[in-house]
């Protein structure tokens, strides 16, 4: 046993810290560092015992190595704790190198559904007319015929009718023609001022063909109220076409005929395939006809009790087909209800 | 309307470009469908609405023309322009003899003046039949009318440039001498010109020769008087109409003739003296028969011109655009009316223009040609009315986003389907009375069939993995002449992998009965609406023929279906397509299909009570309430949870619905949740039994669950499974 702390043990233990530096930064995995770890900073590591020789040491020796042991056993720490982050980050390093994966691969997962595109474009018209101020309502497919015509001023045998050749059911039952029925329920049922919407299946007996099907959608609307213009349903489809077909989009309204509106018109949009320039789908003439409206007839009103003398009105119609077609360069309208999922998932 | 440019010229002088013409005919409503070079000439072909007869002429168009080119409009030779009723009485007395003359030939009578108000009759002699002379041919094939020979080429021509339909007669094959117009008698028939006999009803309005039919009024004459090669003397009619009458004629025998078109839109009173001293001028011209006497004009009770009020001040706030009152009139003249002014304008309009009856009419001229376009476009004033979506269409909307997000695509088919046997056959189908086709000869009672058509179409064109859901109305006939019910309904079929991709495993890529469930939950769970029950197909009593919006139990695997009920009834059924019917429809997969009756769910939802009957009506218009009640937040939980497994051996009848139905029932309120995580058969588990493994969640509100809590409830659940479903427990 020494007699006095030397300078001997003072170097002994800056060398037990070189060796421990030493060993840590050579152990190659985090077991190695474990074990390097033990022999140092374990219960009967040689730090451990530094400590119990500085019971042998004389008292006035004592803090100084005390000191010395304790400044030893933190480089140590530092050390295994410098090696063990170093280890760990390579580690990680290489299972990341390990975990690449070819992120060229095509996705995998669940098939994705989609709304038909003629329900999609129903309620995306409807939308643009709930921000106006319209009611999305709804009514029968199925119709008395007296709805379906003679409130709208087409009586049996109207010439009108012809260009609405209708499925019948029996009993003076029939298919609706148009929502244009749904206006007549919806002005029985209410007072003015009103402004409504209401879309769905329509029935006309054309056969088929790539324009015409016997089943179709059509969107019918109307607005009834003191001071009701003409110029109002010119200012409301127009704001409708801009909102559907784009800010940029032309229109041109031209006299037509349908018993229950006077005046009656039918507007059209500049072509939105050819810009206007004339192309095959707008016959040349750089117009596409879109809908047809006009201003209630006096008469539609006063057999829904609404003074036509006081109230005015206007309304339109339009088939949905037409307008999603236009949009998504759609050619055949029997592809809506055929269920070709090619094509239903591309529009 | 075909129109010849080089007709047209003949009236009215025009020299802006043809398809400057027909831009400015389009602005007034007589839009050309096409514009085509006919050798020298030019055609437009031109859309009449049917409220404008009067524009089914050459005169009719010029007059058009004449007012957008404000140009005067030249009457061809022996035309009066719409001479008026009255001078008829004057002129009848100064030539009472030459009448008479022509009345010696042929004598006229009117039975039904209500159905023929006017009728006159012109008598030629001298005739030549041959073919007529080469502008004349051009110009009616320039209209699309094939010549035949002169006098009924006149015919035509007149009506082509006046509108007036005019009928020839073989007057010496009237044998009788006499014309009487009368409607038919019942089973009375005639031949028409088109060789057709056809069987006469009491409404139509014939013209006889005192004891038959000799001619189809305003539609077409008959075969035994039609003038023909060795035709002398003619007898040229030229009459006014009952317009409904002739349009119910027209259709009833589903012939659809040019006059007929003309009469039944409405045709002039005054045109026949007009079309008949033109028919006369020309024949002579052409050397083709020379007339005898004067015209015979039965006109009992000339009809008046209208005579409409309009008020300046009102036409301008309907249409929304000042036009100074001045201008109104200039409108109005051009158009033929004759106009008194003052501070609102007494207008007496033409003959020729039925249409115009009321004052709204004379709007809709003046803005037609004041121009729409001109009119500018406004925002409705005064108070706004908030902008809604009707209750039912908004769950709609929130079915359709379910289905979506659970990888459906939506298909839309025909309502219209077959009414024999097809296919998937359902219950009988509300039949159309005149279907075009017989593939669409009744409506849709159920959605499966057109779903199942759907996986059909796309498997025969390989695409065999189709996931679509439909939404829309089913109609259950309600017997002969009633009103079908209509009630919203929604099916779902599954055919195929619904994941996409390499290397995933078949069995976990095919939908099968379970992915088709979970899809059910969803949409379920989304409406908020819990299910009450579970009942295996193979369970249930025989379909109620009829009584329900679900198809029958005999389209579905009778192993693999269910009926889901929620709010007291059977509202979906789903399981797997009855393999014959798969085998049947060549379907490459085996599909899974679930109908659900949409309308009782809305109604359940929409908190009415359980069992209430769903109405067979359409609801009302006035929006009823919310359907789908907004979700009530319960809170987080405020204690931790406790998690135990139980895996219980059941015989294979018993079904894992009651095996979770007894769970539930025992473990008491502290329940959260008890979720299936496994499902076993196979060694060490018996034969005819299999091991279903539960995870359950149970949590108090109020305090953290001990362990003795926890094996208190298992306990309980233990006992009951093995008593009640004859469970083995597993540890
Ligand atoms: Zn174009």
């Amino acid at each position: 046993m020494k007699e006095q702390l030397s300078a001997q043990d003072l170097q002994r233990i800056a060398e037990i810290g070189r060796e421990a530096e030493r060993a840590c930064d050579e152990a190659s995995s985090e077991a190695a560092l474990e074990e390097v770890r033990i022999r140092y900073l374990g219960r009967q590591g040689v730090i451990a015992q530094a400590f119990r020789t500085l019971a042998s040491a004389p008292p006035e020796d004592r803090p100084r190595l005390g000191q010395s042991i304790n400044a030893l056993k933190a480089a140590v720490e530092e050390a295994v704790q410098r090696r063990a982050e170093s280890l760990a980050a390579a580690t990680r390093q290489t299972r990341l190198a390990d975990e690449r994966i070819d992120v060229t691969l095509p996705g995998r997962g669940p098939l994705s559904g989609r709304w038909h595109v003629l329900s999609r474009t129903m309620e995306e018209i409807a939308e643009i007319f709930i921000g106006l101020g319209f009611e999305v309502v709804e009514g029968p497919e199925v119709e008395a015929d007296h709805d379906n015509f003679e409130r709208l001023n087409m009586p049996p045998y109207h010439p009108a009718r012809d260009a609405q050749d209708s499925f019948y059911l029996g009993g003076g039952w029939v298919l609706r023609t148009h929502t244009t029925a749904v206006d007549v329920h919806v002005m029985d049922q209410r007072r003015p001022p009103m402004r409504a919407i209401s879309y769905g299946h329509c029935y006309r007996r054309d056969p088929v063909d790539a324009s015409h099907s016997p089943m179709f959608q059509q969107l019918d609307g109307f607005m009834v109220g003191e001071g009701v213009r003409f110029s109002d349903l010119k200012g409301v489809l127009l704001h409708f076409a801009r909102a559907f077909f784009g800010p940029d989009t032309r229109t041109r309204f031209a006299p037509s005929y349908f018993p229950f509106t006077e005046p009656s018109a039918e507007m059209a949009i500049g072509c939105v395939i050819c810009g206007g320039r004339g192309c095959a789908v707008c016959k040349r003439s750089g117009w596409l006809e879109i809908l047809g409206c006009g201003m209630f007839h006096p008469r539609v009103l006063e057999m829904s009790g609404i003074d036509p003398e006081r109230y005015t009105a206007f309304a339109w119609g339009m088939g949905v087909e037409r307008p999603a077609m236009l949009r998504h360069r759609i050619d055949d309208i029997r592809l809506f209800y055929e269920g070709d999922l090619r094509f239903l998932r591309q529009v | 309307m075909r129109v010849s440019l080089e007709w047209l010229r003949e009236y009215v002088d025009i020299d802006i470009a043809p398809d400057v013409l027909a831009e400015r005919l389009a602005g007034v409503g007589l839009p050309a469908e096409e514009v085509v070079r006919v050798g020298e000439d030019i055609v437009l072909d031109l859309e009449v609405t049917s409220n404008r007869p009067d524009c089914l002429c050459m005169l009719g168009i010029a007059r058009e023309v004449g007012l957008l080119l404000d140009r005067p409009v030249r009457f061809p030779d022996g035309y009066a322009e719409h001479p008026r009723a009255g001078r008829r009485a004057g002129r009848a007395r100064r030539t009472a003899s030459a009448r008479r003359e022509a009345e010696d030939r042929v004598r006229v009578e009117v039975e039904d003046p209500a159905g023929c108000p006017r009728f006159t009759a012109v008598v030629i002699d001298d005739v030549r039949i041959g073919p007529s002379p080469a502008w004349m041919q051009r110009r009616l094939e320039a209209a699309g009318v094939r010549a035949i020979n002169t006098v009924v080429d006149v015919t035509n021509y007149v009506m082509l440039e006046t509108g007036q339909p005019m009928h020839a007669f073989d007057c010496d094959r009237i044998g009788t001498r006499r014309l009487l117009v009368r409607r038919a008698h019942p089973g009375e028939t005639l031949e028409t010109l088109d060789g057709l006999a056809r069987v006469l009803e009491p409404e139509m309005l014939v013209i006889t020769d005192g004891t038959k039919p000799v001619s189809l009024a305003g539609i077409m004459g008959g075969r035994d008087t039609e003038v023909g090669e060795r035709t002398a003397t003619v007898l040229l009619e030229a009459a006014y109409w009952h317009a409904p009458t002739i349009g119910r004629t027209a259709r009833r025998l589903g012939l659809r003739t040019e006059a007929a078109a003309r009469f039944e839109r409405g045709a002039d009173p005054n045109a026949p003296p007009a079309a008949q001293s033109r028919a006369a001028r020309l024949l002579a011209e052409i050397s083709a028969g020379r007339t005898v006497g004067e015209m015979i004009d039965v006109y009992p009770a000339p009809v008046r011109a209208a005579t409409i009020r309009l008020r300046p001040a009102r036409a301008s706030a309907v249409l929304g655009t000042e036009i100074a009152p001045a201008e109104m009139v200039r409108i109005l003249r051009a158009l033929g009316c004759r106009v008194t002014s003052g501070r609102t304008l007494s207008v007496q309009v033409p003959t020729f223009r039925a249409d115009l009856v009321a004052e709204v009419d004379l709007i809709e001229e003046l803005a037609r040609v004041y121009g729409y376009d001109r009119v500018p476009a406004t925002l409705p004033r005064g108070d706004t009315t908030p902008g809604t979506m009707a209750p039912v269409l908004a769950a709609d909307r929130t079915v359709r986003d379910t289905l979506v997000r659970c990888g459906l695509v939506e298909t839309l088919t025909l309502t219209l389907v077959r009414s024999g046997p097809q296919l998937v056959d359902g219950d009988p189908r509300a039949a159309i009375a005149n279907p075009l086709t017989h593939d669409h000869d009744a409506l849709r009672r159920s959605l499966v069939p057109g779903a199942l058509e759907v996986l059909a179409t796309n498997a025969a064109r390989r695409l065999e993995d189709a996931h679509v859901f439909e939404l829309g109305r089913i109609f259950l006939p309600r017997g002969e002449g009633g009103r079908p019910v209509e009630r919203r309904s929604l099916a779902i079929a599954l055919m195929g992998r619904w994941r996409g991709g390499w290397n995933v495993p078949e069995d976990q890529a095919l939908a099968d009965l379970h992915h088709l469930r979970w899809m059910l939950d969803a949409l379920l769970g989304e409406l908020a609406l819990p299910v009450d029950d579970v009942r295996p197909l193979s369970d249930a009593p025989a379909d109620l023929a009829g009584a329900s919006p679900l198809g029958p139990a005999r389209w579905w695997h009778p192993g693999r279906s269910a009926d889901l009920h929620v709010g007291g009834r059977a509202a979906v059924r789903y399981g797997e397509l009855h393999p014959d019917l798969a085998a049947a429809s060549k379907l490459p997969h085996r599909a899974y299909v679930a109908e659900i009756d949409l309308e009782a769910l809305y109604v359940v939802a929409a908190g009415r009570p359980a069992g209430a009957r769903v109405s067979d009506e359409i609801p009302p218009l006035p929006a009823p309430p919310p359907i789908i009640a907004a979700r009530v937040f319960t809170g987080l939980p405020r204690y931790p949870e406790v998690e135990r497994d139980l895996a219980a051996v059941v015989p294979d009848t018993v079904a894992a619905g009651r095996v979770e139905a007894i769970i539930r029932e025992t473990a008491g309120p502290w329940l959260e949740a008890a979720e299936l995580f496994d499902v076993y058969a196979g060694p060490p588990i018996p034969t005819g039994h299999r091991s279903l493994a539960y995870r359950l969640r149970l949590r108090a509100p109020d305090r953290t669950l001990a362990a003795d809590d926890a094996e208190e409830i298992l306990t309980r659940v233990r006992i009951a499974l093995r008593t009640r479903a004859g469970a083995e427990l597993r540890e």
